[in-house]
């Protein structure tokens, strides 16, 4: 017990502080503060803009590949329906005639 | 057990493909070919591409309208080097499909040159309840062959309004009924 109360002791004993130590808190004390704004604030901004470019661009980009693909349908179903028609044809001209001919 | 039978019910019910769904495995076809064309598009690409159809331009508004019922349109078209690079043996499997119940064909023409059968054509219907739900279209030259498989309610009369345009002729009347 009495090892620990050393211990202790030699611990908390008062130190004396570094030179210029008062100066310095007094300097310090005696400036004017800046005033910083909130941390917060000045960051929300840039991120909720970061924010909403990045889903502005995850929007346009989905709209885009999504116009694209509806583009590329569009064209394919006119592709098919044109060969559709080019058999129909080809096969109305050569079956109309056969049965007329009976 | 009868959440057991409900279940398997579902799957074979899920699992087995409907009348109208042509598998059209061509693939090996397309190799061979100097030129294919291959378009598939089910209905959610179907679906995409009326709504890139404009309602106000008259021509546009006819094909959205007869879209909008189907369920896929299916393109192979193949275009050879040299004669005879395809036989009749590369169409067994779609023809076996052809032969299910609801399916009839309706045209068949053919050609014969000097040495065998040198084009044919043919157009398959699928009727269920009387209206047709499904048409295939096969031509086949010795150096080309196409196939066109149009899936679900097809009105033949929206089909025929299209004649004049897409090279579609005007359609006899009486396949819609």
């Amino acid at each position: 017990m009495n090892q620990f109360e050393d211990q202790l002791r030699r611990a908390l004993r008062p130190v004396d502080p570094p030179a210029g130590f008062v100066e310095r808190t007094l300097a310090l004390a005696g400036e004017p503060q800046r005033k910083r704004p909130p941390r917060r604030l000045l960051q929300f901004p840039r991120y909720a803009m970061a924010l909403a470019a990045s889903l502005a661009l995850a929007v346009f980009g989905l709209q885009y590949r999504e116009y694209q693909q509806g583009q590329q349908a569009k064209e394919q179903l006119m592709t098919a329906l044109h060969i559709t028609g080019s058999q129909l044809t080809q096969i109305q001209a050569k079956v109309v005639p056969a049965n007329a001919e009976k | 057990m009868n959440h057991i039978i409900i279940l398997c019910t579902a799957i074979l019910l899920a699992a087995a493909p409907a009348a109208s769904q042509i598998k059209l495995d061509l693939d090996h076809l397309a190799k061979a070919a100097k030129e294919s064309t291959e378009i598939t598009l089910d209905a959610s690409l179907l679906n995409m591409a009326g709504r890139f159809l404009s309602a106000s331009k008259p021509d546009e508004a006819k094909v959205k309208s007869l879209v909008s019922n189907l369920q896929g349109i299916y393109v192979r078209s193949f275009e050879f080097d040299k004669p005879d690079q395809w036989s009749q043996s590369d169409l067994e499997p779609l023809r076996k499909q052809l032969t299910a119940p609801g399916w009839t064909r309706i045209v068949r023409h053919t050609e014969s040159g000097k040495e065998a059968l040198s084009a044919f054509s043919e157009i398959h219907v699928l009727r269920e309840k009387g209206k047709p739900k499904g048409i295939t279209i096969i031509t086949g030259e010795r150096k080309e062959l196409t196939i066109v498989h149009i899936q679900g309610d097809i009105d033949l009369d929206q089909l025929g309004d299209l004649s004049g345009q897409f090279g579609i002729p005007k359609l006899p009347r009486s396949l819609n009924k």
